[in-house]
């Protein structure tokens, strides 16, 4: 793998001095801190936070770590020379020692009513639905809780990226029932979030770009002054919506002044495959999101790639060489629903439900390697001091459901990276059916002190009361 | 919030039957009273023809004397609204190129401009920067601005201010607001010329929140109806027309009887209402509704190819459109609307769509035209549209349950609650080799937890059976294991104002085409839709007038439109924003 438009790696000193006018958007930048930077050593590169989510369950028997005394698993803890990785996650093989395995968590806030419906409102965000149907989370999701806690006192361009293939359901919210929407269009980032990176310590301040960006400036100023004047007249929820969107506008603006400060040298504008397809599309925002972090324009990327349905077929593999069903397949009811069924359930029979066994294999595999695509691009940036972006990032791999179909008990979450020391990877932790809230927690944990008040304020109470998960650092 | 509750209330043998489940749980609503909805009275065959036995409709007694007015939350401009906004505003041919980027809407409860939902996320926020700065390009100063490009004095550009704000703000700028764009202007360096200025101030109109989010101060000088509630203005009042009847802002006619201040009187708005109703966007305002309230966008999911191989975008295009237009023509074109809604054969078929009705286009149809057609007596009402059916149906099988929640949610407006849980990973009763969709749906529906509602939804969904999953009628069926069974689509309606048996779809339709509450609760889909939120309580004496005067006329849509616009809620706002 080859991050194409990257220059090569080199220390912190391939800083240059256009690299630092490109960082800064222009803005001639006074000479002390130019010499400040000359000669001293890199401060410690900041966290990040990568939030990977994928769709319609596992196997948990095929996916998680495989023994390789070959018995069942009977410790709370495994180091991973004690075991190989499973046939769906074989494509990690190359990250084994980059990975936190964590089984035997359960989501226990679901309250019944439609399966998905459930997830996509309570999964990430720690609490109970606000009611039935999507949209309905009772709270912001742990991802933008974190980007509350992960910039310090610096100024991000976009505090959160999101992803993946647009459809109308969301699992991050960030408030209570405020859905955050995805973008579908790796070129469309590009344009906006990487406005003025051309990478490689090449680029120049663009004077068209610097017209705009004071143009620009200019006239959100005057929508928040005009704002303001309409805010003060309403009350309650109007205001904090007319506040919400200004806020948007606000950061957006900032954003677009703000220079990333931390540049590495793998810091670069991605360059994008321009094909069409699940595989190209699921690579190229892979890119955008090691090259969003490398270059500090963001510290908080979700990847929400949805499920198998999404055309992922054209790429995926079945185990047994067989071909996979045409793209007329009912992917969520013939083949995630079936393999989940005995005999005489819906129809089921013993031989369908083999075929179906088979098919989500390939997508289940599928995903797992567009999981170890990510991890290598990631980990394949260095950062301005030389070490590894993976190092100061931690990758959260989620899935919709567990074990069962449609169901919440004992999810195939796994770590990749360290962020900054928050997590030690190259194990395999098993839990006896704890709520997953507890992860939620020790990732907030890793973000924030844990004395910060807002620490034991995330989440549905009820489920906080057991605190992080233990031995995760 | 998502808390707020339909008016019409729990049904109460599913909740009281749900109760019982062995885990003791449930969060269904509903006060647990076990009303007997089980066995019912054989009733006589149903009149096809609802107007020879109408729907009976009484105002509650305990409305005497109650409020009709109800919350305004502030809304913002759904996507389509802020596109036809655009293309209206700044003379574009249309505006939907504006809004090809913006995140999906929807999945909410009710219609997408539900007011419970309507709040920016970010990514949107982000798109309208795009959007606004294409708008604005767009913008011809030579021809719109009001001056000589030359010679741009402070006066014209003030009254540009003025005259443009007006109706970008869809009321007249405060000072205030004047001053802020003014001082924009004036303060571009020498850099930007004439038209950069005039475009930057056009695009920072249209993202300000007073363009995006429908905003409502009232106005105290008219005299106040209720204690609590003021006169919405009459820019406002024209606004809330426009958007109710055409999806975009107001037009001159509008600002015009806005200006003077007499569109709030009765008599105006009548006849504003009667000027609009047959306009062209009315037609695509109510071609919104139908599209949300029948869930067209089902039609994208995905059609198991081996099974139905003629499936494909296309088709699926037609039949929505036909769905559609079926609903439109129901509303804007019948005076019996809803006896046309509900029971009409009229279809329009293109030749795609013709084979799944059985019918032949008629001669001299341009090739992918529609063309108005009778259908076969086994259809009847927009439910017996293909593509409603195929929206309400999984990638091989019709799916009873779909169109029975249908029924029993968007057209009779009863909340079963959510399934209990572990309803969804419980696998039902083993069927034998051969059994039906409709014997396998059966069993699930005997299980304990499942029975109470599923006795309520199942029925009416398997009167649409000999439907296949595309919409095409046949009185057998493929079973799973590959053999042919006859389908069943015969039940009893039970839990309703006109409980009884039927033999099939036609009859149901007949039989639901006499129901006050089927009635009722489109009318109630109209107020969701016409107001921008849910209703709650407090808003049923409301909506009884509102069915009262659209059962009165007929079922003539005209009428409720009417009614609607110069109903109380429509005309007065709480005096506090919420």
């Amino acid at each position: 793998m080859s991050f194409k438009g990257y220059v090569p790696v080199k220390k912190g000193s391939s800083i240059t001095r256009r690299t630092l006018l490109r960082g800064s958007g222009g803005v001639a930048l006074a000479l002390p801190f130019l010499e400040a930077m000359e000669g001293k050593a890199f401060a410690a590169p900041p966290q990040r936070f990568i939030l990977v989510y994928h769709t319609q369950g596992m196997f948990m028997d095929e996916w998680q770590p495989k023994l390789k005394t070959g018995g069942a698993a009977t410790k709370t803890e495994y180091a991973a020379a004690e075991y190989d990785m499973n046939s769906l996650t074989a494509d990690l093989a190359p990250y084994k020692d980059d990975l936190l395995f964590l089984t035997g968590l359960d989501n226990k806030i679901s309250p019944g009513g439609n399966a998905h419906e459930v997830v996509f409102n309570n999964l990430l965000t720690g609490r109970k639905a606000t009611g039935q149907g999507f949209f309905q989370a009772g709270g912001p999701s742990i991802d933008q809780v974190i980007s509350t806690k992960i910039y310090g006192t610096s100024t991000p361009r976009s505090r959160t990226v999101h992803l993946g293939p647009s459809s109308s359901w969301s699992v991050c919210y960030s408030t209570k029932n405020s859905p955050v929407s995805r973008n579908s269009n790796p070129a469309d980032v590009v344009k906006n979030l990487f406005l003025g990176v051309t990478g490689g310590g090449t680029s120049m301040p663009d004077p068209v770009f610097e017209k705009e960006r004071q143009r620009n400036k200019r006239m959100l100023d005057a929508v928040k002054e005009s704002g303001n004047s309409l805010r003060l007249k309403l009350g309650g929820d109007d205001r904090k919506r007319v506040e919400a969107y200004l806020n948007d506008l606000s950061e957006i603006s900032d954003g677009i002044s703000a220079a990333p400060t931390q540049t590495s040298a793998s810091c670069g504008k991605p360059v994008l495959s321009g094909k069409n397809g699940y595989d190209p599309l699921s690579t190229d925002l892979s890119s955008v999101a090691a090259m969003a972090l490398a270059c500090d324009l963001t510290r908080v990327i979700t990847l929400d790639f949805g499920g198998p349905d999404n055309g992922m077929r054209d790429y995926m593999k079945r185990p047994d060489g067989q071909a996979l069903p045409g793209p007329g397949t009912d992917w969520h009811q013939d083949v995630v629903h079936r393999s989940f069924q005995k005999p005489g359930e819906f129809g089921g029979t013993v031989a369908n439900i083999a075929e179906a066994k088979m098919n989500f294999r390939a997508g289940a595999k599928y995903q797992q390697g567009t999981f170890a695509n990510l991890i290598g691009k990631i980990k394949a940036v260095r950062e301005a001091d030389g070490s590894s972006l993976l190092d100061h990032t931690a990758i959260i791999y989620v899935n919709e459901f567990g074990e069962e179909t449609h169901g919440f008990k004992n999810y195939p979450f796994m770590i990749a990276g360290k962020a900054g020391g928050a997590f030690r990877p190259g194990r395999w932790l098993r839990y006896g059916g704890t709520s997953h809230e507890r992860l939620l927690l020790s990732m907030l944990a890793a973000y924030m002190p844990t004395t910060a008040p807002e620490y034991t304020g995330f989440g549905e109470p009820a489920w906080n009361v057991d605190g992080p998960l233990s031995n995760l650092s | 919030m998502g808390a707020l509750l339909a008016t019409t209330g729990t049904v109460a043998g599913c909740s009281g039957t749900i109760g019982q489940n062995a885990a003791g749980e449930s969060n269904q609503g509903g006060d647990g009273d076990s009303g007997g909805t089980g066995g019912t009275a054989f009733v006589p065959a149903v009149q096809i023809d609802p107007m020879a036995n109408p729907p009976v409709m009484k105002v509650p007694d305990e409305c005497k004397g109650m409020s009709r007015m109800g919350a305004s939350p502030m809304r913002r401009l759904t996507n389509l609204e802020y596109a036809n906004t655009l293309r209206d505003l700044l003379k574009r041919p249309n505006g939907r190129d504006l809004i090809s980027a913006f995140p999906i809407e929807g999945a909410g409860h009710g219609f997408d401009n539900n007011a419970d939902t309507s709040a920016i996320p970010k990514l949107r926020t982000q798109k309208m920067l795009d959007a606004s700065r294409l708008a604005a390009d767009g913008f011809d100063s030579a021809k719109d601005l009001g001056c000589q490009l030359s010679a741009v004095s402070e006066t014209c550009v003030r009254d540009f201010i003025t005259s443009f704000g007006t109706r970008a703000y869809r009321r007249p700028p405060t000072a205030d607001e004047s001053a802020v764009l003014l001082k924009l202007y004036n303060g571009f360096g020498t850099d930007f010329s004439v038209t950069e200025k005039i475009k930057a101030v056009v695009q920072t109109m249209i993202l300000s929140p007073q363009f995006n989010f429908m905003t409502e101060a009232g106005d105290e000088s008219v005299a106040s109806k209720e204690k609590g509630y003021i006169s919405v203005s009459s820019h406002e009042l024209a606004s809330r027309l426009s958007y109710f009847l055409w999806g975009t802002m107001p037009d001159a006619d509008l600002f015009a009887a806005a200006k003077s201040g007499e569109l709030l009187k009765t008599g105006v708005i009548e006849a504003q209402v009667k000027r609009m109703f047959f306009d062209n966007r009315t037609r695509e305002s109510v071609r919104n509704f139908a599209d949300q309230w029948t869930e067209q966008d089902r039609l994208k999911r995905i059609k198991d190819a081996n099974v139905f191989p003629a499936w494909n975008d296309q088709v699926a295009k037609d039949l929505q459109a036909e769905t559609t237009t079926f609903i439109e023509k129901s509303v804007i074109d019948a005076r019996d609307g809803w006896k046309n809604l509900m029971t009409d054969r009229r279809g329009y078929v293109t030749s795609r769509t013709a084979p799944i009705y059985g019918v032949s286009v008629p001669s001299g149809t341009a090739a992918g035209a529609s063309a108005e057609v009778t259908l076969p007596e086994t259809r009847a009402g927009f439910m017996t549209r293909a593509g409603f059916l195929a929206g309400f149906a999984q990638a091989k099988y019709p799916s009873p349950i779909q169109r029975g929640m249908f029924v029993r949610r968007e057209l009779l407006c009863q909340d079963l609650g959510a399934p209990p849980p572990g309803a969804e990973s419980t696998p039902p009763p083993a069927t034998p080799a051969g059994a039906t969709n409709r014997q396998i749906k059966a069993a699930h529906a005997q299980m304990p937890q499942c029975k109470g509602c599923h006795q309520l939804i199942d029925p009416p969904g398997f009167a649409f059976e000999t439907f296949d999953a595309i919409g095409r009628y046949s009185l057998t069926e493929k079973t799973e294991s590959g053999g042919t069974a006859m389908s069943d689509t015969s039940g009893v309606l039970s839990g309703t104002d006109v409980d009884g048996d039927f033999k099939d779809a036609a009859e149901l339709m007949g039989r639901l085409s006499r129901s006050a509450e089927a009635q009722t609760c489109v009318v109630t889909q109209w107020f969701r839709y016409a107001r921008g939120r849910l209703d709650q309580p407090v808003d049923k004496c409301a909506i009884a007038d509102l069915a009262g005067a659209f059962n009165a006329s007929g079922g003539d849509f005209a009428a409720l439109f009417t009614a609607l616009a110069t109903s109380d809620g429509f005309r007065f706002r709480p005096a506090t924003t919420n």
